[in-house]
């Protein structure tokens, strides 16, 4: 019964990311934005923020992958600790 | 009410040497914490008269052997810091416990200094090795290959309240309170589920529900009983179930939430607790549920979420609040917060992208495969997820995230700072740091509750400091101001 129910919220989860990866601008403009809009500002306003919020996500990525350790295949492969505690 | 909660914790780093083909552990652990503030003309000793790793909480005592290292070992290995911390080898990774702390904010203020200070350690190593090999230091708590290390907290209780009551009322919160302080994780270990990923580093390797073991059969409650404080007022809770957060926030309501249930639990509270019916299971399952809402079952038959678990326990603290108004002042802002994220899960765990460390990388992982176009099996990904623990300021994605305004803060970097050098005011910590700063070159030996003192003629004098709460800065900064030297505060303290 609990094995089904896992599965059931698994299947439920892989939507979420999916969701995640196609609405992902939606969601950061709902959270940054919530302290300053307005219902009633203009559109414009709202898609120009919406593209400000795009451009600063991709200027991350692109900073992710300026210092994202090269080779990462090998690199995660040689990461090998000892147990601990 | 409950006694005041002393608390701190203690973080093992993962280690690793680039372009060294022999990588030791060991070995690299023990050049880190001998590279931190250097003063060779040290020689302080970590008093191992006053440990008893091996006593359960349960009423009986592990016959097995525990080795004490010799005096030159034991300086090696262990550094005792100004601001009360310790700084040591365990096993084959480098370790930092935090100073004893009053409240959670100086406990994240201490923890997070720890990071620095792994990071200056980490600049001096290197100085010292082939050009070419960098020490890369890690505060997480897997190796994505089945190993493990820990990430402890330690709470400290009356011990007039039965070992088997917190552990029972515990229990539950333990096993769920992941869904806010998890690290997050790319796949699954130890044998468990495959999935893409999942809330905690640490829930794939617990095995038991109680037990002394942290090593193998990790149990979700450490039965340990070494209190570092007088056995009979006190007994100190091992938690050893957490993950190790990189988020100030995350770290914040761990620990504050933990405080809250736990003077619960002591003040008689929750005297009709929840019982989960297979808490190992539960772990693992939450864990592995990213939108929070599996169900584990409990013993009464009933189903509930994670999320449901978590706010049994949290309307239990709001009642306790109002009943309680004299509670510690850091309290009432843990509990708002808390109920604040539990409904920020239910609604859509992605809401606590700057919040909550696992539900950040889950965010930067998925927006990153979307503008790439890639999936979780590109290995970019996996190095994402070990690298946002990369404690290197410039390298670590955690960091880059932090500082393009992304994760949510609770200090300011000033905090952190002097939390590098000065020890809390508050505890006897004030009193072990002080003594480090005014008398280094006569102290022989330091435990956390003693610390004590060559004179040069005679015997070793040792301190000693059961009671936590003493050898504050109001207790002792009058002691310290009027000795000179070791022998004077000897003296006065004996007078």
């Amino acid at each position: 019964m609990l094995m089904k129910q896992t599965t059931a919220a698994w299947t439920e989860w892989a939507k979420v990311v999916t969701c995640a990866e196609g609405g992902g601008q939606q969601q950061v403009r709902r959270t940054s934005d919530a302290p300053t809009q307005t219902a009633s500002a203009p559109a414009a306003n709202l898609s120009a923020k919406g593209e400000k919020l795009r451009d600063e996500m991709d200027a991350l990525i692109d900073e992710i992958d300026e210092v994202l350790e090269e080779n990462a295949e090998e690199f995660v492969k040689n990461y090998v600790q000892r147990g601990g505690e | 009410m409950a006694l005041p909660k002393i608390l701190g914790s203690e973080t093992e780093y993962g280690l690793m040497v680039q372009n060294d083909p022999e990588f030791d552990s060991i070995a690299t652990s023990l050049l880190l914490v001998n590279s931190y503030n250097t003063d060779q003309s040290l020689k302080l000793l970590w008093d191992y008269d006053q440990e008893d790793p091996l006593v359960d909480a349960r009423g009986f005592e592990l016959d097995d052997e525990y080795d004490v290292p010799d005096q030159q070992d034991n300086m090696a290995i262990n550094k005792i810091l100004p601001n009360g911390a310790r700084f040591y080898v365990d096993h084959a990774h480098p370790e930092f416990s935090t100073p004893e702390c009053s409240n959670v904010l100086d406990l994240l203020r201490y923890e997070k200094a720890g990071e620095r200070i792994l990071n200056l350690s980490r600049l001096g190593a290197n100085q010292l090795l082939p050009s070419g090999r960098t020490i890369i230091v890690y505060k997480n708590n897997s190796d994505q290959k089945g190993n493990s290390y820990g990430y402890h907290e330690n709470y400290l209780l009356d011990r007039r309240t039965p070992f088997q009551t917190i552990a029972e009322r515990f229990m539950p919160f333990l096993v769920s309170r992941q869904i806010f302080c998890g690290a997050g994780k790319v796949g699954s270990e130890n044998g468990t589920e495959p999935v893409p990923y999942q809330i905690s580093q640490r829930a794939d390797f617990f095995e038991t529900e109680m037990g002394l073991d942290t090593m193998v059969k990790r149990p979700i409650i450490n039965t340990r009983d070494e209190p570092h404080a007088n056995r009979d007022r006190y007994r100190r809770l091992h938690v050893i179930v957490g993950d190790a957060n990189m988020s100030e926030f995350t770290t914040y309501l761990k620990v504050g939430t933990a405080l809250v249930v736990l003077q619960m639990i002591e003040d008689g509270f929750l005297a009709e607790p929840l019982v989960l019916r297979n808490p190992v299971r539960a772990l693992r399952d939450i864990s592995h549920d990213p939108t929070c809402k599996v169900l584990v079952p409990m013993k009464n038959g009933a189903k509930m979420t994670a999320i449901d678990i978590q706010r049994w326990y949290h309307e239990a603290a709001q009642r306790y609040l109002a009943r309680h108004p004299d509670c510690h002042p850091t309290y009432p802002a843990v509990v708002a917060e808390w109920g604040t994220v539990l409904d920020g899960l239910a609604q859509d765990p992605m809401q606590l992208h700057r919040e909550i460390d696992w539900v950040m990388k889950l965010h930067m992982l998925t927006h990153y495969m979307e503008r790439r176009g890639s999936d979780w099996q590109d290995p970019r990904i996996a190095m994402m997820d070990l690298q946002y623990h990369d404690i290197r300021p410039e390298k670590g994605l955690y960091y880059v995230l932090e500082r393009s305004g992304a994760a949510r803060r609770m200090l300011m970097d000033g905090d952190i700072i002097r939390a590098m050098d000065d020890p809390p005011e508050d505890t006897r910590a004030y009193f072990r740091g002080q003594c480090l700063k005014k008398f280094k070159h006569q102290i022989f030996g330091v435990n956390w509750d003693s610390i004590s003192f060559n004179l040069g003629d005679g015997p070793i004098k040792r301190i000693m400091m059961e009671e936590p709460t003493r050898g504050t800065k109001r207790h002792v900064q009058q002691l310290l101001d009027r000795s000179e030297t070791a022998a004077d505060l000897v003296a006065n303290i004996v007078t």
